[in-house]
């Protein structure tokens, strides 16, 4: 029997685990995490499927087979009862712009449900001036009940949780055949990654039931998404380890959504949180054979880095991460 | 006359009653209104609608066109105002986008359509990822009015203006002699009150669902289902029976209402129910009424009137419209009256 250990339980990290327990059926999958669950990175997102190329770097192939494969999956899932478990719904919204500019391109348009230019008569109809929009129809999944979802798959199957927090990939060698690195900002220290910043997101989470649409302002990062029972509001986005609450941030970003909605002023906050996003020049997606000073190998498959987009290509890069594992495996012995 | 305001009467509490009062307390400052009810809240007509704008001309074969259309952009011109207010979610009156589609024969878009924020016909790739098998349909951006939020909204606004609110059967005009005008919104109620032979009952039953992960309308434009999400509660239903005037709910028609939904959305099976209703429609044969009158009465009493029912289906849609033109009536008696003087 294969023994593969995943790091990290965030949704990178359980969706490539679930990856590999589908695909391989005679392996015994670990993941082994210092953080689950509510205490992951990917708890707090607003887990709007929204391909991001300006944000997220990865080669234009990849980039397109892995939100193809995820947008797969979640609109596969969402057709079923199985939709609200797994907090997989289907959403509508504007992106808004200040300038006439941008455009979005086709292949990116053609990861979703579907993005048309939004008319000028709608358009005004949202306050706050804005020069173009798009409207979007796609999906979330939402952290909140999308973890779980993947946990209680995860379990079902035979798969083992360890808490621990991996401070070498030595201390995995002969005891699990191939490791998956999933371990986000982790890897900074895990892997001595330079590549890696951290983008710090800060976002409140109101009652607010009559927004059923999300607009995501792009110029200044403003946003709402609508999730099932609660709002998230966000607009920040810096370069920045803090993961300190800040006052001041969150009354820049309400100066600035309000604008575009007012009718959130009067919406209860029910949570506040930060988070920082992995985020990595390029996205890390690939295998390593790591050789040790004690003549030691470790066959790794890294699949870090993933920034704002790391609920949205959750699925798409599992798939990836378990080709390359299954590589390894057929590969010639060490 | 010195400075006594002018009273005027409405007669009946739904939207229609209440958006026609607000609208006179703003367009006629100089007068007092007082509505007249024996349904107020929970136990109107409008209090279970759905509540989503979709003015659909269908329901109406004798309809005056330019005329609908003037209620049809004036309804959405105020409720696309609160829907981007700070109001919103008092109101109930939010943005939404949905599915409306067809099975067979194409279906065009309802007249209101031209009105709301878009329409757009769904591809063939687009139609194919939808279960059912629907031969076309479009994707639309419009508004919901969820009734229980927008008719307590209203009458918040009505009592705020000073408006008076009497819990009376009015069972003639008649009673209302003192007035110098009388607004009849009273729906089914017209039917023994004017009478209006042509008032009709159409029963209506729905579901309220909890269910938060729908964020999308979908009605059937060729068997009636829909579902409307409201502001805590998904609305579920596809009940539409002439002259039925029963008022329980049936296990019927909840398995009516689930045959219809069911293959478009399954999760529908899994949310909890939270409450049933049933709804009788206030229909009227050709068209609704909305015009002035002037009543004679054995008792020498001359009542002018300005009619407000018979909406059917479409009753929360053009509230506000509706409740502008009456507006405009009402100056337009009032002005008549002080003309002789």
């Amino acid at each position: 029997m294969t023994k593969i250990a995943v790091i990290g339980a965030g949704a990178v990290g359980m969706a490539t685990a679930v990856n590999l327990q589908q695909q391989l059926h005679s392996a015994q999958v670990t993941v082994i995490a210092d953080k689950f669950g509510t205490d992951t990175t990917s708890h707090g997102a607003g887990g709007l499927f929204r391909p991001a190329p300006d944000m997220v770097d990865m080669p234009q192939d990849i980039f397109v087979r892995c939100h193809r494969q995820s947008y797969e999956f979640f609109s596969q899932v969402v057709q079923t009862e199985e939709a609200c478990d797994a907090g997989i719904f289907r959403i509508s919204g504007y992106l808004v712009y200040r300038d006439t500019e941008p455009v979005i391109p086709t292949y990116v348009k053609d990861l979703v449900s579907s993005i048309h230019e939004v008319s000028e008569k709608e358009l005004r109809s949202i306050p706050g001036n804005f020069k173009k929009g798009f409207f979007v129809q796609t999906l979330i999944m939402e952290p909140k009940y999308y973890l779980p979802w993947l946990t209680k798959k995860f379990l079902k199957q035979g798969g083992i949780f360890l808490k621990h927090k991996v401070t070498s990939f030595q201390e995995l060698v002969g005891v699990y055949d191939i490791v998956v690195n999933c371990c986000g900002y982790g890897a900074v220290q895990l892997c001595n990654d330079t590549k890696m910043y951290p983008h710090r997101g800060q976002v409140a989470r109101v009652k607010a039931p009559w927004l059923k649409q999300f607009i995501l302002s792009y110029s200044d990062y403003s946003y709402y998404i609508p999730n099932s029972e609660t709002v998230v509001v966000g607009g920040i986005s810096q370069v920045s380890e803090d993961l300190q609450y800040s006052k001041e941030d969150e009354a820049s970003m309400w100066d600035r959504v309000l604008k575009f909605e007012p009718s959130l002023k009067n919406a209860e906050v029910v949570d506040r949180w930060v988070g920082i996003r992995p985020c990595r020049n390029p996205v890390r997606l690939e295998k390593e054979v790591i050789s040790f000073q004690d003549g030691r190998k470790l066959k790794v498959v890294h699949n870090y880095g993933h920034g704002h987009s790391g609920i949205t290509l959750s699925w798409g890069t599992g798939m990836e991460a378990t080709k390359f594992v299954q590589e390894h495996l057929t590969s010639s012995k060490l | 006359m010195g400075s006594k305001k002018m009273q005027i009467a409405v007669i009946g509490a739904g939207v229609a009653g209440l958006a026609s009062a607000l609208n006179i307390q703003t367009a006629l400052p100089q007068t007092q209104v007082t509505i007249f009810c024996d349904k107020k809240d929970t136990e109107t007509t409008s209090y279970g609608a759905g509540g989503l704008f979709r003015a659909n001309e269908a329901y109406y074969p004798d309809l005056d066109l330019t005329k609908f259309r003037k209620y049809v952009q004036s309804s959405f011109e105020f409720y696309d105002k609160v829907a981007h207010s700070e109001e919103a979610g008092k109101a109930g009156i939010f943005v939404i986008s949905g599915y409306e589609l067809y099975h067979g024969k194409r279906v065009e878009p309802p007249v209101g359509h031209d009105y709301v924020y878009s329409c757009r016909e769904l591809s063939k790739e687009e139609l194919q990822r939808i279960p059912g098998n629907y031969s076309g349909g479009y994707f639309v951006t419009t508004l919901v009015m969820e009734s229980r939020k927008y008719l307590c909204w209203m009458m918040e606004k009505f009592v705020k203006n000073r408006g008076r609110l009497v819990e009376r059967k009015i069972q003639s005009f008649d009673e209302l002699s003192d007035y110098e005008v009388v607004v009849n919104c009273s729906g089914l109620g017209s039917y023994h009150l004017v009478p209006d032979p042509k008032v009709y009952p159409s029963r209506g039953s729905l579901i309220r669902l909890n269910a938060p992960w729908i964020k999308h309308y979908y009605i059937s434009m060729s068997d009636y289902g829909y579902i409307i999400p409201n502001t805590d509660m998904v609305v579920i239903g596809g009940i539409n029976q002439h002259d039925r005037e029963d008022t329980h709910f049936l296990q019927e028609d909840a398995d009516v209402i689930m045959s219809k939904l069911e293959q478009y959305d399954p999760s529908l099976k899994t949310a909890e129910v939270v409450n049933k209703w049933v709804g009788l429609r206030p229909c009227r044969e050709g068209t609704f009424r909305l015009e002035k009158d002037i009543r004679y009465f054995p008792s020498g009493s001359i009542i002018k009137i300005v009619h407000n029912y018979g909406h059917s289906h479409i009753g929360i849609s053009l509230s506000w419209g509706s409740g502008c033109e009456v507006a405009r009536l009402v100056q337009e008696l009032i002005t008549s009256h002080t003309s002789k003087l």
